[in-house]
């Protein structure tokens, strides 16, 4: 009998445990995705919602609306049709086409499903109809009509401008665009596909953006790569392929900064194969790459790095952001306001206030870090890098007279074909606490960043600073 | 006032389970636009048979008054939430609780009367393979299994149900009297024919459950861990196996591994769930509120997802709590039988409850692969309440023979110690 009420208990012990972890289970997936299981275009509560609830506005940081609905139950966008299609994907539509803007992502704010009983009841008393509640987003929307007005036409591409300090999001445009008006027209030509939203969708290799990263692991693991001279001479063998360079330049010595500054490949190559993939993975998971992002505002695809195929080759590439490094514009234009922001990156925010039918605000979690990518002496270090880059090298096309501006410039191919152009990037910042801008501009199959994507940032970053952010 | 103070707990408890029925039944009755004759009925009828069973039961035979207010909680949220969504179902459910009530009375009897199981349970096995075969032989499909008969007057009915408690008599039997393999062998033999019938009606959740409560039965009767674990390892064979051989196994994985691929498709079952499990966000959308309809199955495997959506996720922790507590019971009550078949007996329901439910519930909310079983006490299915009422039977007649036992002691000892000084 001892025995057997031994066992027993034994096993009554993991029986409990199995309830312990379901709970545990339970409790996190329900913090973490409760939200995203909630809004998502397949969920038909939103819908039926609709016929009860009349569902809130949506307005810029300004105030400036975006969304509304009037006293008919229909849905109306921004008048003006070039700031309706800037922000088209931004705000998405309610019935789902594009995946996770505002207007689905946001819907339990919007349908009222964050109304408590006691403002249920106040709602009923005053007679009124139901009403979802109101959001005020942190974007300009001058600013992105702007950026809109002024990308190349006929390119695809995305770009965002951020505040470094608090993650607050001033413009997210994504090329092609659509009109919410005609959003049928859009769906059946499917071509250029303008209902993703590339910003925050689509994934990009980084080219020598992600130089950036090279580095902070450079500067972690390699103690005295600062003093040393690296020679460039125009290519590098590996084991099945050739490193070269842009134009088929040959840079001769340098320093790390020369380096950086002129986006050497044979140097940060070499600088790859010494790091490895173990240094490398470690760096790049610091600036949240293959992270599960699970951002309180919006939804954001995983970058990724992978380190699976462990070749030479695979390694050499992946230093300068080819091969099979993938990332979004967003987590780009994060990666740079990192560096601005004392190596710390914040969470990337959308939503600046919430505001229920009888004007209550509902509680947001203000700025937030999201993790540290960097320490405080690398991020000064990578911050001097990057001005120089702006100043006297690839990144010239980027200068504001007046400012400060920081940035590195990418040509990154896509596919392994010389006669289709590269994805032009620019990311940067400009280095001012008053003005913390933090831009990612990317410009797809147009060029090289240098030429394409720095003097976009140039104006778009102007016209931010004009616009008084 | 000292009256007041010395108050039984349970009575508390129960009348808070009387009222939250007959609440929740009411407001169901009274919900525009006209009055529900039939919930009203339900109202004054569910409170009643909670407050008989929990309050009324004990003055006839020791009894766990606790265990049975839990279970009669479950059993009410279960009616309340059928009744909103599809009244008949709620209608039906609540007749065979009331059925059940019968059922596990007669468990009851049954465990204290019953001396021999021998005889009994040398029937039982046949009788349970004879049952447990006739699905096969004159059942029909129904989603993707074998597993129900129709029977003239009863309706469907499901056999595996039924020998889920043969097969607990059964097993504590044989494995009572233990030590030796050779004298288990009748035993074993008829899990096997058990497991064999469940296969063929292609039930493999409920073959997993028999399978699970046998192999723990084994060990805690035997303490051989080399031959659990070489039952464990058979097992997740027999699992690799069944994930080759049986195309609905891959899918399943595939679904628990990434549902939203194929969120209109394969996936759609268990997208709607953890939907509808985010739209009651903490305290629920409301009794009779949200589209708990949308969900496939809401009604039986998927009635979790359906409280948390109109009771919040607290509420659904809380029913959790409940189960826990009522695990905690049944285990408690095994720890303290006197003899093994008793010990067993009590310890094999209550694995078995806790393992099926936790099956089902993890399945639901996608921390493992869903396994097609019912939920118990909640799911609606006449057969499936009426095992698990039975069950609980089972557990409180052997939680009186304690009482009866250690009373004898008592006696025993009693008149041990008025005879010794003289």
């Amino acid at each position: 009998m001892k025995e057997l009420r031994r066992n027993m208990s034994l096993i009554a012990a993991i029986v409990m445990g199995l309830f312990i972890a379901f709970f545990a289970y339970f409790s996190y997936s329900v913090y973490f995705y409760g939200g995203r299981w909630f809004a998502n275009p397949y969920n038909p509560r939103l819908n039926s919602q609709k016929q009860a609830v009349r569902e809130g506005s949506v307005v810029d940081r300004e105030g400036a609306v975006l969304a509304y609905t009037d006293e008919e139950g229909r849905r109306h966008y921004a008048e003006d049709t070039a700031t309706r299609r800037a922000v088209s994907h931004v705000i998405g539509d309610s019935i789902g086409n594009v995946a996770n803007g505002v207007e689905t992502f946001h819907a339990q704010y919007l349908l009222g499903f964050k109304t408590n009983i006691v403002e249920r009841l106040l709602q009923v008393f005053q007679g009124g109809e139901r009403r979802g509640d109101d959001i005020r987003l942190t974007l300009n929307a001058r600013l992105n009509t702007y950026i809109s007005n002024n990308f190349p036409s006929g390119q695809s591409g995305a770009v965002v401008i951020m505040n470094y300090r608090t993650g607050d999001l001033y413009a997210m445009v994504s090329k092609p665009d659509f009109d919410p008006n005609t959003i049928e027209e859009a769906k059946e030509g499917q071509d250029a596909s303008p209902l993703i939203n590339r910003a925050t969708q689509g994934l990009y290799p980084p080219g020598s953006t992600f130089k950036i990263i090279t580095l902070a692991a450079a500067l972690d693991s390699l103690p005295d790569v600062r003093s040393r001279t690296f020679f460039c001479s125009g290519k590098l063998e590996v084991k099945h392929s050739v490193v070269t360079e842009a134009g088929n330049n040959v840079h001769g010595n340098m320093t790390l900064q020369e380096a950086f500054a002129k986006s050497c490949n044979v140097t940060f190559a070499q600088l790859t194969r010494e790091l490895g993939y173990d240094h490398m993975s470690r760096e790049t998971g610091k600036f949240g790459l293959g992270d599960n992002f699970l951002f309180r505002d919006l939804v954001v695809y995983n970058s990724e790095y992978p380190t699976d195929n462990r070749s030479d080759d695979d390694l050499a590439w992946s230093g300068l952001g080819q091969g099979r490094v993938l990332v979004t514009p967003l987590h780009m234009a994060m990666i740079a306001a990192a560096v601005a922001n004392d190596g710390v990156m914040m969470e990337p925010r959308l939503l600046m206030r919430v505001t229920g039918p009888q004007g209550q605000r509902r509680l947001l979690t203000g700025a937030k870090e999201y993790r540290t990518a960097l320490t405080p002496e690398n991020a000064s270090a990578i911050r001097a890098d990057m001005i120089a880059t702006v100043a006297s090298g690839t990144g010239g096309g980027a200068r504001i007279s007046g400012y400060t501006v920081a940035g590195k410039t990418g040509s990154a191919e896509a596919v392994n074909d010389k006669t289709i152009q590269p994805h032009a990037w620019f990311v940067g910042f400009i280095d001012d606490p008053k003005h913390p801008l933090a831009i990612a501009v990317l410009v797809e199959r147009s060029g090289s960043g240098g030429q394409v994507a720095a003097p976009l940032a140039k104006k778009f970053l102007t016209k931010a600073l004009e616009l008084g952010l | 006032m000292a009256r007041a103070r010395k108050k039984n707990p349970i009575r508390l408890l129960v009348s808070a389970i009387v009222l939250f029925e007959a609440g929740a039944l009411l407001l169901i009755a009274f919900k525009p636009p006209s009055v529900n004759l039939e919930a009203l009925i339900l109202a004054a009828a569910l409170p009643l048979l909670c407050w008989i069973s929990t309050m009324l039961l004990p003055k006839l035979f020791p009894f766990d008054q606790l265990l049975m207010a839990l279970t009669n909680f479950l059993c009410g949220v279960s009616i309340i939430i059928l009744y909103s969504m599809l009244p008949e179902a709620g209608l039906r459910q609540a007749q065979f609780y009331a059925l059940g009530l019968g059922t596990m009375t007669v468990a009851i009897v049954m465990v204290r009367l019953i001396r021999g199981w021998r005889v009994l349970s040398w029937l039982m096995m046949p009788a349970g393979i004879a049952l447990l075969a006739l699905p096969v032989a004159v059942g029909s499909w129904i989603n993707g299994a074998k597993a129900w008969v129709s029977l003239p007057w009863i309706g469907m009915f499901q056999p595996s149900e039924v020998v889920k408690l043969a097969m607990l008599l059964v097993l504590s039997w044989f494995f009572s009297a233990r030590r030796s393999l050779r004298r288990m062998m009748p035993a074993v033999v008829f899990i096997v024919g058990c497991l064999g019938m469940l296969l063929l009606q292609r039930d493999l959740g409920t073959a997993l459950m028999y399978y699970l409560t046998a192999l723990v039965l084994y060990f805690v009767s035997t303490s051989n861990v080399l031959l659990t674990l070489v039952g464990l390892g058979g097992g997740a064979v027999a699992a690799v196996a069944g994930y080759m051989m049986f195309a609905h196994v891959k899918v399943r994985v595939a679904i628990w591994r990434n549902p939203w691929a194929d969120a209109l498709g394969k996936g759609y079952q268990i997208i709607q769930a953890l939907m509808a499990i985010g739209s009651g966000g903490l305290f629920g959308l409301g009794l009779g509120l949200g589209l708990p309809r949308t969900i496939p199955a809401y009604h039986t495997d998927f009635i979790f997802a359906v409280i948390c959506e109109q009771f919040g996720i607290v509420f659904g922790l809380c029913v959790i709590l409940v189960y826990i507590a009522l695990l905690v019971r049944g285990f408690s009550i095994a720890l303290r039988a006197r003899q093994s078949f008793y010990a067993l007996l009590a310890f094999g329901c209550t694995a078995m409850l806790g393992i099926q439910t936790f099956v089902i519930i993890a399945g639901v909310i996608k921390m493992i692969p869903l396994t097609g079983i019912t939920m118990p006490f909640m799911s609606s299915g006449g057969t499936s309440l009426l095992s698990c009422m039975t069950l609980i039977g089972l557990l409180q007649g052997v939680n009186s023979r304690i009482k009866v036992d250690s009373e004898q002691d008592w006696a025993i000892a009693e008149a041990s110690e008025e005879v010794e000084p003289t």
